[in-house]
């Protein structure tokens, strides 16, 4: 199992839950980003899935037993856009807009702050010197 | 209880990292089920009193470099005299080299930290450590033998306030050292080392772990309750324990995942009696408080 990430902009929301339709596990997985909390205009979904899940993002799609709305899921599947976490010095990846953002590998508070997604640290007072 | 990683209860959860797609009651009538693969909780452990190092990975070392093709990472190169057996990091440069110890950790400005790793010098004469948030702190490790495993640390307050950074560990040209056991925790001194092999799997030597389920956000386990109204009551895994009056329609499920973290749920008809919350309460401050 390895983590992922989805962040959806919320107008696709529809197209990407059935996208998870086609390539989850069950038909419950079309609810996957209707369950998902909004971040900054994203529906922001994540959890481990087998490899799989990953690769069959980004091949021709296959209508599932339980069925589909195979365009829109291709619809959805055009804006899938891997982000690479950066490398140690590199600066942070650009984040396309309007798309559907996957990050792979990441915890998701790790994956949430890459994406420009995470909660801000809350305000504290400093000590005095002792 | 019984938990298994799908909703329809045929593979157990077992591991830390496993999601967890169904709770099989201990006691009652009631099981929880996610059938949505992204909002399934995750099986997670954490030492009694909780995780106090906040590295992602305690043995990880990431393959960033500022001096590409002059730094090398092998992996699993060297033995610790802790049995498992440590990545040794090469600097083959003519200047100051960098490698990064570890993916981001949140700091928070004022407060006091602490950093402690093992570290066996393999070749060359120091190893220092660059930490951007304590004022550039260069903590160096120049009274180092060849061959010998050795503790190292340094704590500080942080005053230059990034909310997120990488350590730096640097090498002498020629340099090569066995890195193990980093911590680093938001604490005025180094306390014992607590594992870290991912953020869902804590260990520290002789201290009980306490599985619970980690909700990384939007999860949710339900539950259908036959119409009427219930008290659920519930513990973190550090003991903190809460109570909220539910009511079920006899359709809609009611959520029983009912914090980030959560060590154990119990739902019962009606309302808790004061014996009942003091019982509860004793066995969970025993079970889980530090």
């Amino acid at each position: 199992m390895i983590p992922v990430t989805i962040a959806v902009p919320v107008a696709l929301i529809s197209a990407a839950n059935h996208l998870a339709r086609v390539i989850g596990y069950s038909e419950a997985d079309g609810e996957t980003f209707s369950l998902a909390p909004v971040v900054g205009g994203y529906a922001v979904a994540s959890g481990l899935v087998a490899p799989a899940f990953v690769s069959d993002a980004f091949q021709p799609l296959i209508e599932p037993e339980w069925g589909a709305d195979m365009v829109a899921a291709a619809e959805a599947q055009a804006e899938v856009v891997l982000i690479e976490p950066p490398v140690a010095d590199d600066p942070p990846p650009e984040i396309p807009e309007g798309k559907i953002l996957a990050v792979v590998g990441l915890d998701p508070p790790a994956a949430r702050a890459l994406l420009g997604l995470g909660e801000p640290l809350a305000p504290v007072e400093l000590e005095p010197e002792a | 209880m019984r938990l298994f990683q799908d909703a329809a209860g045929t593979l157990p959860a077992f591991l830390a990292g496993h999601p967890v797609g169904k709770v099989v009651r201990a006691a009652g009538t009631v099981d929880a089920a996610q059938g949505t693969a992204l909002s399934r909780p995750t099986l997670a452990r954490w030492p009694k009193g909780g995780r106090r190092n906040l590295v992602p990975g305690s043995e990880f070392l990431s393959s960033g470099s500022a001096h590409a093709g002059e730094t090398t990472r092998v992996s699993d190169a060297e033995p610790t005299p802790w049995g498992t057996r440590a990545p040794i990091i090469s600097y083959a440069g003519t200047s100051p080299g960098r490698y990064t110890i570890y993916g981001t950790v949140d700091v928070i400005e004022g407060e006091r930290y602490s950093f402690s790793m093992w570290i066996k010098l393999i070749s060359g004469t120091s190893v220092s450590v660059y930490d951007p948030a304590i004022a550039g702190t260069v903590s160096v490790f120049s009274q180092l033998v060849q061959g010998e495993w050795v503790k190292v640390k340094y704590e500080g307050r942080v005053s230059n306030f990034t909310a997120s950074r990488n350590l730096q560990l640097r090498l002498s040209d020629g340099g090569s050292v066995a890195v193990a056991r980093v911590q680093y925790e938001k604490a005025a001194s180094v306390t014992p080392y607590q594992e870290v092999a991912s953020p869902v799997n804590v260990t520290e030597e002789g201290v009980p772990d306490i599985w619970h389920l980690w909700n990384d956000g939007g999860d949710s386990l339900p539950a259908v309750l036959p119409a009427g109204s219930y008290e659920i009551a519930w513990v973190t895994p550090l003991g903190a324990f809460s109570y909220a009056a539910v009511t079920s329609d006899g359709t809609a499920g009611t959520d029983l995942l009912r914090a980030e973290r959560m060590a154990d749920v119990i739902i019962r008809a009606g309302t808790f009696t004061a014996t009942e919350k003091t019982a509860l309460e004793a066995y969970w401050r025993q079970r889980y408080a530090a």
